[in-house]
């Protein structure tokens, strides 16, 4: 409780700050920065973009990665639609639909062509794992896609889905928490965000002042966390289980 | 070297299918060692003695199914050998059917079902659900999957928490998978022993959870049904199977190192012309 | 109040969740709450299929209506899903019903018949994508990847029995890879992925952040 008491506490801290002025500086981090590439890329081949925001439910552990995926599903609705290149998106899970279909719609307009949406962009090929890589492979090779984002939980269908897009020539980001995917996408992809750069990604993308000093809030944590293991690796060599009981209470 | 950037996949999934069938027509009968965190599964699941309930979630779909239903199935014939009471449930929808059908296999093998199998079926919410079955096996599932009142199973007598069971295992292909259950089980119910039992692609992330003792093994993919079926001393299907897996492998190595030559081939090729 | 609303029961929700979580012996009334809401949350889940299912009948009947290139494929998925539908209820809300055996045994031959072996065979398909990764991309392009390449063929040979008649070197070399720099590196991104979710989780309990109505 109280590594989450100090968690919240040097987000809520770093935001006051970001509001007040003193914004962080975000490193540069390259799956994002070539989102808009990779759109622009797509509107010069005339072929569509493809975004996937994961494949698992809103109501579970991944919920996190799968909401990170849905905001830069947003962004890159945004792009689309200002660039004027068809956007098509699948989703794996009934409880991620309606809100996907929320950011597309709200992307278009904020791009300048709110009359770009149809529901179609939106399917939900299946929500067995199989089925939905079998889908989303029949959309990567029918529609020759230009680009592909691949952000947020993922299972065995990664390597299915930025290698099926990989051979049709498209420019792959893909991005997940999802450590054991994580190798697949490097291997695959041009661009992967690892780890906790995809809870970044709507942070740096829309620049908005709270989520950027929310990022320093985290962090500031993890410096706690490493320090607390550096400690506590410490104090453990040489018999000491003080810190290893203070986390355990 | 370089003309092999060029050849056709389809030349290097052909080599693929023959390289894996052969050795399935005649087996190369490579040895076998254990490895240490399926060692620990299987010393887990062997604390369980007769009348004991084990509870095993059949969270995988269909496609993950040939890399981890062996292992499902050599723990139910180890399970059933010791006279120890096998409850089944999913927390993944495909995974009830699995369960379904290895209670009718086992029927037709002279054992009763409601004493010594059950299957309480599906409950959907994923963690959610877990976590309220984990609190109150009943109120997730007051009937089983024939539509019996669980209260009036005798495999189910003495059950109202996961804490009931003498051991629980995990068998996941994604999600819900070990960390779900950690979260939701483990950390309300220290006391009970959680075996985690995943896909290939899952092994390495559930190990550090064995390291840290939050789970007291874990079987990784067709090559843990293997070793289990080993230590349990009943060879079956996926102990005939790791030969090709083995020859796989190897290919895959070759290709990894073709790619590689035909990359720096054309790459000195470039440097030279520059 | 469209959206005011939505804040409200995520904000009220979580942090009750978050309450009993860690004060449920000081306030054992939230834990009544709580399994209240998980159960509503199980509702929810299964009511959200029924919408999927909507989904899919909404696409596949408009391909099926204006007969889109390869309209044949949403018929049959369509007659796939009520076929299955309605052998699936009546195998789980019938079971001893004599009446219902023949529907119940059309479940187990779509099942056992045709999902198994179709999933195990779309399944396998992966070792082809791995062949097709192994060769195109897994490149020695810079040292970290040339660092990725020799664990990753140390794994492989370690993972397979015939890495052990190779040489014991490759099981023992595996092993450490796998017990010291992969749980280093799974646990440094599952602890930073974990603040990043805690951080995500805050931003959506004070509302700040609204994904589930759409972002804005």
């Amino acid at each position: 409780m109280l590594m989450l008491l100090f968690a919240v506490g040097a987000i809520w801290y770093f935001m006051q700050r970001a509001r007040r002025g003193q914004v962080p500086t975000v490193r540069p981090i390259a799956g994002l920065q070539a989102t808009a590439e990779a759109v622009g890329r797509a509107t010069e081949m005339g072929r569509p973009v493809f975004y996937v925001p994961g494949r698992t439910e809103i109501n579970t552990a991944g919920a996190a990665q799968t909401l990170a995926g849905l905001e830069m599903l947003g962004y890159v609705a945004e792009l689309s639609a200002r660039y004027e290149v068809p956007l098509r998106t699948a989703v794996a899970a009934p409880t991620v639909l309606p809100v996907a279909e929320e950011m597309v719609r709200q992307g278009y307009p904020r791009g300048g062509e709110p009359g770009l949406y149809r529901p179609e962009v939106v399917p939900l090929p299946s929500s067995a794992q199989v089925a939905f890589a079998a889908g989303c492979l029949d959309i990567m090779h029918r529609e020759k896609v230009g680009a592909a984002f691949l952000i947020g939980e993922f299972q065995a269908e990664s390597l299915m889905l930025a290698e099926g897009a990989a051979q049709v020539g498209a420019i792959v980001i893909s991005g997940t928490a999802r450590t054991f995917q994580i190798p697949f996408f490097v291997v695959a992809s041009d661009y992967t965000l690892i780890g906790e750069e995809i809870f970044a990604a709507g942070a740096y993308l829309s620049g908005d002042r709270d989520r950027l000093g929310g990022l320093a809030g985290q962090d500031w944590t993890k410096i706690l966390a490493v320090a607390l293991m550096l400690v506590g690796a410490i104090l453990v060599t040489f018999g000491q289980q003080a810190i290893v009981r203070f986390l355990s209470w | 070297m370089e003309a092999l950037q060029r050849l056709d996949r389809r030349w290097l999934y052909a080599a693929l299918i023959l390289v894996i069938l052969l050795p399935l027509v005649k087996p190369l009968g490579i040895p076998l060692r254990p490895r240490s965190w399926t060692v620990q599964a299987f010393e887990a699941i062997e604390a369980a003695g007769p009348g004991d309930a084990v509870l095993l979630s059949l969270d995988y779909q269909v496609s993950g199914a040939p890399d981890i239903h062996p292992q499902t199935e050599a723990i139910i014939r180890r399970l059933m050998e010791k006279g120890c009471r096998v409850i089944l449930v999913a927390f993944v929808d495909q995974g009830a059917q699995f369960a379904i059908d290895l209670a009718r296999k086992w029927e037709a093998r002279g054992k009763k079902y409601g004493t010594d199998i059950v299957v309480l079926g599906f409950a959907p919410g994923v963690e959610a659900a877990i976590s309220a079955f984990a609190r109150d096996v009943a109120a997730v599932f007051p009937r089983d999957v024939r539509g019996n009142p669980i209260s009036e199973l005798p495999a189910m007598k003495g059950i109202k928490t996961a804490r009931d069971f003498k051991v629980i295992g995990d068998l996941a292909t994604g999600i819900p998978g070990p960390a779900e259950w950690i979260r939701q089980v483990k950390t309300a119910f220290p006391e009970v022993s959680l075996v985690g039992n995943v896909v290939t692609v899952m092994g390495p992330q559930t190990l550090p959870y064995v390291q840290s003792g939050q789970l007291a093994g874990c079987m990784i993919g067709l090559r843990g049904a293997a070793e289990y079926e080993v230590l349990a001393k009943q060879p079956g299907q996926a102990v005939a199977a790791m030969d090709a897996q083995s020859m796989g492998h190897l290919m895959i190595i070759l290709y990894i190192i073709l790619g590689n030559l035909a990359y720096l081939a054309t790459r000195r090729k470039k440097g030279s012309r520059a | 109040m469209r959206k005011e609303i939505p804040m409200a029961v995520a904000s009220i929700c979580g942090f009750l969740v978050l309450i009993n979580f860690f004060f449920e012996k000081a306030l054992p009334f939230t834990k009544g709450w709580v399994d209240t809401l998980q159960n509503w949350g199980v509702v929810v889940s299964a009511f959200a299929m029924g919408l999927a299912a909507v989904n899919l009948v909404f696409i596949h009947a408009r391909h099926i209506a204006r007969r889109s290139p390869g309209w044949y494929n949403s018929l049959a998925l369509l007659v796939a899903m009520v076929l299955s539908t309605v052998s699936g209820i009546v195998f789980y809300a019938a079971p001893k019903a004599a009446w219902a055996a023949g529907l119940r045994s059309l479940w187990t031959y779509l099942f056992n018949g045709l999902l198994k072996p179709l999933g195990a065979a779309m399944f396998s398909t992966l070792v082809f994508f791995i062949a097709s990764a192994a060769f195109r991309s897994f490149r020695a392009r810079s040292v970290e990847a040339a660092i990725l390449l020799g664990a990753g063929l140390i794994a492989l040979l370690g993972a397979a029995p015939i890495g052990e008649l190779i040489s014991e070197a490759f099981p023992r070399a595996s092993n450490w890879i796998m017990d010291v720099p992969n749980v280093a590196g799974n646990r440094a991104i599952i602890m930073g992925a974990a603040i990043g979710a805690v951080a995500l989780g805050f931003r959506i309990l004070l509302g700040i952040d609204r994904p589930y109505i759409g972002g804005e």
